[in-house]
Order: C-alpha cells, then structure tokens, then sequence
C-alpha cells in the first residue's frame, strides 16, 4: 500500500505539473480576459497591435474593457523577470482584481517613472521598498530607471511581475508609440469578439467606394470602384449588388481567399436629370453593408465667374469653368457686342465700353450657356476712396466625397478709385476658416480661390461678406463607421486567445497543439509507470504467496475463487494507496506550486488544480490500481497447483488470507 | 520505460534550449549597466579610479528632481567620461538642459533636488538609449543638485573584458547587460531543464520499484543456489556483490533498451507533433541526455535492488538450502 500511496503521489504531483505547464500560457492573459495579439507575430513579446483597436472597441455595440499592454523584460542581480507596461485604470477594468496593493506615502502609481511590484517577485528579487531600479532594454540597448512606490497581489502569475507605465515598457521593449504587445479584454462577448477580430470562416466587408464624378453629364459615364475584403480565414464567395434608384442596375459574383481583397469597377451612365442620383453598392449575408455614391445628373452647363461692376473702359477680367468647376478653354465670352475667346485656364478679359447693366454670357458646344449681370459705371461716378466688397461667391461641386475637396471661388472687387488690402473671412458653418487678404488697386477685382478640405460628413454653409453657398460631403462607407474600419485595419490581422492559449510557446517556435501532444504523450508514460510499478509490487507479494495459493488449489479451490480472494485485496491495497497518494501529491503541489519552485519564463509555474483536473488524476488512479489489481489477480489465477504447491513446506503458517478462505468455503 | 521517459523528457527540454540558442543567435551582448546596488537602489560612488581601468565606459549621473515652475517630477541625467561606450554623443555645459522629445518645457527653469539649481533649455536630445522624458544636464549641475560632488551612480561600460567584470564586481558593482534578451532566454531554458530534472525522481522511484520487487522475485527463486554459494565459503560481501551485479546488468541492459526506444519516441513524437500543426518542433536527445538517463536507471536499479540483495545475505545457509525442493 505504501508503494501504491507512493506511486499515486508522484503520478498525481507529475499530472499537476503538466497541467501547470498546459496552462502556463494563461501567465500572460491573467485570468478569464482574453487576448488580442498580432496573429503574424512569432513570439508574444514581438507582437504589436494598433492601440486603434482600443478605440474601435471602445465604440462598439457590446460592452468590452480592455487593457493595452506591453511586454518587456529586464533582470536586477542577475535574476530576469518580465515587465509589463500597463494604464492602471484600465487594467482595473479588465482585472485580476487585485487581493492586496500598496503605496507608500502618498506616491501616484500612475506616474509614468513610478512602477509596482507583484508580491512574489519582491520577494525574489529581495528588495526593500522604496527602491530605484534600473532596467534594460529587451532587444537592443536601452535603459531606464524606475521608482518602485508599491508592491501588488493578485494570487495569479501577474505577481512574478514588475508593472511600469506604458511609456516605459515601450522605451525598453522599442515598441512604436501606437502600439501595444496585447490588449487583454474582458468580455461576455468573447464568441463575438472573435468573430469580428478573428474570423475562422469567411466573412466580408465592402470599403473604400469611389465614384470618379460628383456631377455627371448626361449620357456621360460616371465609374465607381469598391473594396471588397475577406477578413476571415476561410476561402469564400459573396455576391455584391449595384443599384440606382430606379433598381438592380449588376451583379458581381466573387470568390475570395481568406485575408484577401479585391477592388470591385463599374461603368455606368444616365439619361435623365436627377439632383438625387446614387448607386448602391450591398453585400448581403449576416454583415449586410449598403454604401452609397451620390451624384446630381445634370445637362452639362457653364459658370461665369467675373466681377459685378466695372467702370467704363476697364478690363473686365472672367473666368469659364464647367458646372464641375473645372476651367473651360476656347469657350466663347460675349459682352457689350464684343466677343472673346478663354484660354486653356478658362480666363479672357472684356472691356466695359457701355455705361449700364449689361449681361457678360459664355457659351461652348453641348453645354448650356452661362452668364452674369455687369454694373458698367461712369467714371465720374465713381468715389476716390476704398470700396471693397465681397462680389460674389460660389462653390463647386456642391457634392463631393469625404476624401475630395471642395473649391470655393470668391470674387473681390474694388469700387473707389484707391488702393488697399482687404481682407476678410471665409467662414465654414459659421466658424472661422481662413482670411482672406487681396491687394486691389482702383477698381480692381480679383477672383479668390479657397479649398474646402477636411469636412467631416454632412451639409455645410460657405460664407463670406454676405454670400453663403452650401455643399454636401458624402461618407465613403455607409453607416457604422467604427465597426468597418476596424475590420478594415484589423480583421484577420490579430489574434483572439483564450487565456489558456496565449502564443507564447511559439517563443520557441513550437505551437500550442505541439505542447498539448508533448505533455500529454509525458502524462500518459506518467501514467503507464505508475502502474507499472504497483502491478510489479502487486506481482511480486502474490508470488510470495502462491504457497498459500497452491494450498487453496490443491483442496479444490477454483479459479474464480482465487480471483475473488486476490482481486479485493489488490484492490484495497490500491484504492487505498491511490487515495493516500492523490490526497499527499496534491498537497506537495500546492506547496511546490506556492514555493515558486517551477519557473518558465519568469513566471511562476501555478498549478490550479480544478475539478475537471481533480477528477481526471482520481480517475486515472482508479483506472491504474484496478487495472493493476486485475494483471496482479490474473497472474495469481495462472499459477498452476503443482508450481504452487513446491512453495508449501516454506510458508509460515497463520496467514490471514489463508484462514479467510478456509472459514470461507 | 522509465529510461525511455526520462530521455523523451529531457529531449523535449533539450529541444527548447536549441530553438532559444538560435533566437539569441540574433542578439548581442556588448554594453553594460554597471551601478552599485544600495539598500534603496543604485547608490553614488566615488572611485574615478574605476575609469582609469576600465577605459571603455561612461560615469553617469541620474537624480529624481522636482521642475519649477512646471511642479513636474523628472528624471535628470549627465554623463562624461569615453565618448565611445554610448552610440550616442551627449554635450551640454555649464546650466545648460536639453530635454527629452516627450517634454514641453522652454526658456529657463529650476531644477530641485537637495538644493535649486536654474538651468536653460537650450534644445532637446534624442536618444535610443536614454528614455525620452529625461532632461539632459551638464555633470556639475547635477553634482551640485544632488550634493555629491566628484560621485556618480551609473557606468555604462562597453564591451568589458573578464578584468573589467571581475575588477567591478569586487567592488561591488552589480553589472546588467544593456540588451536582456539573451539573459532572459537562458534563465528561461534553465527554468525548463531545471524543472525537467525533477522528471528523474518519478523514474527513479519507479525504476527503483522495479528492481526491488524483480530482485525479490529473483532471490527468491534462487535461493537454493545462493545457500550452495554461501556453504562452499562465499561471503556476505561476495553474495551481495553477486546479487547486486545481477540487478545492475538487468538495469544496464533496461536502460539501453531505453534509450533507443526514448530517442525513437522523442522524435516521433516531434515528428507527429510537427505533421499534425503548422509549426517544426525541434527536439535534441544530446549525449548528456542520454547519459544522465542511463546512469540514473543504473543507479535506481542499484538503489531498488539493495534491500532484497542485503536481506538475502543475512539469512542463514541451512535455510537457503532447504529450498531444494522449490528451486529443482
């Protein structure tokens, strides 16, 4: 029994061990958080994912807490240990919670030169707090020193390690501002969350429509183009729709690898006039997406850009642009009775020859004609001062794509006979966007030209002296801007563990499936000497008995009766000793577990021992010492009477077992 | 089996240190951290003579200061001594400052420590070695703000010959590699091969086990032989020899048996392991791997044999022999 207590104590401390090192990886997750890494990173350390993440998340429709953070590690008297940089408040949100901390004084553990350490690491290290430490880079040459203001316990591995800020870890490990080794999360949604981080089946988003046309002529093709990415693993086909508002206008049947992308193009043209004209590009399926192109189809026209008033004799300049505010050359100017002809920037003059309003018009073959009304003054008239004044104002196109810019013309005219600067203010939805500052001279205009960049999505107003125009900014994707662009940047790109699988095994090139079938093959040759060596002791007391045995054959004992004799014993014996063994292997591996004496990377190997485990090493006992129990009464049944009863004039009489049997039958 | 298990297991480990021999492959070693550790942290020193031995280095100054009239704390730093053990160059004289990237500070500002001190920021450094929320200052400003005058409380020492090691450890100075990787995956692998060892004390018992109840067995059986030897004049020492020699042939002969079939199971099990995922998991059945594993089944061969063998030379031989009957 003391072998079998034995056996079953070193096979128990053995099993826990290697579920220790099972689940070592969970060291890095901490707890039920599970981990977002970069899925091409070879090593845990080496991962960087984009803190965008964080704030795509931070956004989305289930509630997550994350914590951002970085590894490095270090070493102080020789000994290495890992570092973690971490946002203490978001590490709070997203646990372990932590069972002790302290601070002393009144010292911020915030500070990004301040630094805690866990519980079990100041006690290997075997420091006094407070304590100036330095650290080294992880990679290449750094260094940096920390104030150690607090010490942390959080009964997990967490406590093996020196938590810095972000800022530090990432000076020591050489990590770009923007990134982060891993950001835990923690989260009911975690099915979800691996859905859209790390799809396994194929899974599609629509990006990046284009339309090359915010006005489209009649009859004129206007091109759109879409990005099409499969952001899961799996190869996969889709189908994408592209409507106008009239209905289906193609179709486009794609199959897709995983992780791959694709640019969807497409022609199309209209012969009716429409200011509300779009396409529609959908993606049907469980992540439906409709994202849209609008556009005005119009009959094309001109615009005539040129200054309100003039005095007699002057040059008026003008300017021709299409209505997509692009210039138009050799189009035909005509003022007064006079005509001109634009050059390739869509500029000509005029000479006001006749006092009075008179219509300045512009005309070029398949675009309608455009015009503007001309004050023409009698010099006389005209005041020795500064006038200047806004004279006109107009921005085009009037739709555009986030992406584009929008060009607003403003003519400035001087209406005295002085000279001056003027300046004034562009104002975009009532707030200050640019000054304008033009020289002019004696009734002089000068035409402006202000760009539109950077409008977020939406309406807005132009306004400057006292005209506004208005201008649309349509969005390159649909709706849920955060969601899409997270997959965009980061769908397939990242990794979702469970805390159990954290990559880090792959520090050694070897991967999680590689460890399960290595420990495993180790606990099952565990297993097999385990009962190797009870069935050894077992065979070696029945054949030590086989004297007594002989005595029960020769009087006629069957086989059945010795089996019924040997296998209760064995299988007290083993029971027992399995029970004894279990009971003392799980409490040396507790205090192994506790005492730190397994290590594996700086960590502390912690052995949980949880039911599922606690019921697999019982039931592999049982197994063991019954299956030992059956060869030992199996041997003992084979023994033949004769090779049995040569053993009869040795055995000490009074064997208990012996008298058992005979009051027995 | 147990041999087996013990090679398979140490081959596993082995495997480990060759995959991180190679990762390290690719880092270097060269500059190091030298500080003088004290009951709070790195501690001044005074001996300049430290720079006239070990030439290849640079004395530092780091102090924790308080900036007016920002209230922020701050790390500031100096250093002098070989240009050359820094990748980078640093100057700054006088109540001159640089600061570091991540700090906003301009124009003139003081500096608290034991005393005040005002410097200029006069621009800003940059640096992969030195953190960039540092300020750079001149040594006197800091000798002068800390209060102690010709000391410093770092060295970086490039590439130190073992006299340099030895000469700055026995005074006292703990030195720490600027890049840790390589520190870092070797504690790793000996954590591994340290938890590995602990594989030998199953084996071992089980081993151990073994030969106690097969030498039992085998005594037993023989005993008629062993009462003939002992009649004819062998002695006690002779018997246990005999019987001890018997176990260690059969450990011997187990353990080499043991060997092949661990070093063929640690390779198909690499082999498995590798065709089944994605990845290529080395493992490294070494020479030692192998002797360890042996010497071990031996000696718990050994070890589980004694009690039968030593038992067997106290009975008497009148006993032994009347086992005839048995053992004919």
């Amino acid at each position: 029994m003391i072998v079998v207590a034995l056996s079953m104590l070193i096979f128990t401390s053995t099993a826990s061990i290697l579920a220790g090192l099972q689940s070592a990886p969970s060291s890095f997750a901490a707890g039920e958080s599970v981990v977002i890494s970069e899925s091409s990173a070879p090593t845990i350390f080496s991962s960087q994912v984009d803190m965008d993440i964080v704030s795509a998340l931070d956004s989305w429709s289930h509630p997550v807490n994350l914590s951002p953070e970085v590894f490095a590690f270090s070493s102080w008297d020789g000994r290495s240990f890992v570092l973690r940089g971490v946002d203490l408040d978001r590490f709070n949100s997203t646990g372990p919670a932590f069972t002790r901390f302290a601070v002393l004084g009144d010292q911020s553990p915030k500070d990004e030169s301040n630094a805690i350490i866990g519980a079990r690491l100041l006690e290997r290290l075997r420091i006094t707090l407070p304590f100036t430490m330095s650290l080294v880079g992880s990679y290449s040459d750094r260094l940096d020193f920390v104030r150690i203001v607090g010490s942390f316990e959080t009964h997990t591995s967490l406590d093996d390690e020196l938590f810095v800020s972000l800022e530090v870890a990432r000076h020591l490990s050489g990590m770009p501002a923007d990134k982060a080794s891993i950001i835990r999360a923690s989260t009911i949604y975690q099915k979800e969350l691996r859905e859209l981080l790390s799809p396994g089946r194929a899974r599609f988003v629509l990006y990046d429509l284009w339309q090359s046309k915010s006005i489209v002529a009649l009859n004129d093709s206007i091109q759109v183009t879409v990005g099409l990415r499969n952001w899961g693993r799996a190869t996969g086909n889709v189908t994408v729709t592209f409507s106008d508002i009239d209905g289906v206008r193609d179709r486009a049947d794609v199959l897709l690898e995983g992780l791959a992308s694709t640019t969807l193009r497409r022609n199309f043209s209209f012969n009716q006039p429409s200011d509300d004209q779009r396409i529609q590009v959908s993606l049907s399926g469980d992540f439906s997406l409709d994202l849209y192109a609008f556009f005005r189809v119009v009959e094309p026209f001109l615009v005539v850009s040129a200054r309100s008033v003039a005095v007699l004799g002057s040059e008026i300049e003008v300017k021709v642009t299409d209505f997509r505010g692009e210039p138009v050359p050799n189009a035909t100017v005509q003022f007064q009775a006079k005509s001109s002809f634009t050059d390739s920037s869509g500029r000509t003059a005029v000479n006001a020859t006749q006092v009075g309003s008179s219509e300045l018009t512009a005309s070029y073959a398949g675009y309608a004609q455009g015009s503007v009304v001309v004050q023409v003054l009698d010099p006389a008239s005209v005041v020795q001062a500064f006038l200047p004044r806004v004279s006109s104002l107009r921005v085009s196109p009037s739709s555009i794509l986030q992406s584009e810019d929008a060009k607003g013309t403003v003519v400035v005219v001087n209406e005295g006979n002085l000279s001056g600067i003027f300046e004034t203010n562009v104002y975009v939805d009532g707030t200050r966007y640019k000054t304008l500052s033009v020289s002019l001279g004696p009734l002089e205009s000068v035409i402006e030209t202000v760009f539109l960049t950077g409008q977020p999505v939406g309406g807005h107003v132009v306004q400057v002296g006292s005209y506004a125009e208005s201008f649309y900014v349509t969005p390159w994707y649909a709706d849920n801007s955060g969601l899409v662009r997270l997959i965009l940047r980061y769908g397939g790109s990242t990794s979702v563990s469970s805390a159990g699988s954290v990559p880090i095994y792959q520090a050694a090139k070897i991967s999680e499936g590689n460890v399960a079938v290595t420990l495993f093959s180790i606990g099952a040759i565990s297993a097999l000497l385990a009962g190797l060596a009870i069935t050894a002791v077992f065979s070696k007391e029945v054949r030590e008995s086989r004297r007594r045995l002989g005595v029960l054959k020769t009087i006629g004992a069957p086989r059945e009766a010795i089996r019924r004799i040997v296998f209760p014993q064995a299988l007290e014996a083993g029971l027992g000793g399995a029970a004894v063994g279990v009971a003392l292997g799980i409490i040396i591996v507790d205090r192994l577990s506790s005492s730190g004496t397994f290590m594996l990377f700086g960590h502390g190997l912690r052995v949980d021992i949880d039911t599922t485990l606690m019921l697999l090493i019982m039931l592999s006992a049982v197994l063991i010492s019954v299956f030992s129990a059956m060869a030992s009464t199996m041997q003992a049944v084979r023994e033949t009477t004769i090779s049995s009863i040569r053993s009869l004039v040795e055995e000490p009489s009074g064997q208990v077992e012996v008298d058992d049997l005979l009051r027995d039958d | 089996m147990c041999t087996m298990f013990i090679v398979a297991s140490f081959s596993v480990a082995g495997g480990l240190r060759t995959s991180m021999d190679t990762l390290k492959d690719n880092f270097t070693e060269g500059t190091f951290l030298a500080t003088k550790p004290g009951a709070s942290g790195p501690e001044f020193f005074s001996e300049m003579s430290v720079y006239d031995v070990v030439r290849n280095s640079a004395l530092g100054i780091l102090a924790d200061v308080v900036v007016a009239p920002y209230g922020t704390q701050a790390m500031a730093f100096a250093v002098s001594g070989n240009p050359n053990a820094l990748p980078e160059q640093f100057y700054v004289t006088g109540t001159d400052a640089l600061r570091g990237a991540r700090f906003t500070f301009v124009g003139n500002i003081t500096l608290q420590d034991q005393t005040s001190i005002d410097v200029s920021i006069v621009g800003g450094y940059s640096s992969t070695v030195f953190p960039s929320n540092w300020l750079l200052c001149s040594v006197g400003t800091l000798q002068t703000l800390t209060g102690h005058t010709d000391m410093f409380n770092f060295m970086v020492v490039k590439e130190p010959s073992p006299a340099d090691r030895a000469y700055l450890e026995d005074r006292g100075f703990s030195l720490q590699p600027l890049t840790s990787i390589v520190e870092f995956l070797d504690s790793g692998v000996r954590e591994i091969e340290s938890d590995a060892f602990w594989v030998l004390i199953p084996s071992s018992f089980v081993i151990a086990v073994l030969a106690y109840a097969f030498i039992g067995i085998e005594t037993s059986d023989r005993r008629h032989d062993i009462g003939i030897i002992k009649t004819v004049g062998a002695g006690r020492w002779r018997v246990l020899s005999y019987l001890l020699l018997n176990a260690l042939v059969i450990s011997a002969w187990g353990g080499l048996v043991g060997v092949a079939l661990g070093v063929v199971l640690s390779y198909g099990i690499s082999t498995v392991a590798s065709s089944l995922f994605t990845s290529v998991f080395v493992v490294k059945a070494s020479g030692s791997v192998i002797l360890i594993s042996f010497v071990a089944t031996a000696g718990a061969g050994l070890v589980g044999a004694l009690g039968p063998a030593v038992k067997m030379t106290l009975t008497s031989p009148v006993d032994d022999l009347k086992e005839v009957t048995r053992s004919s």
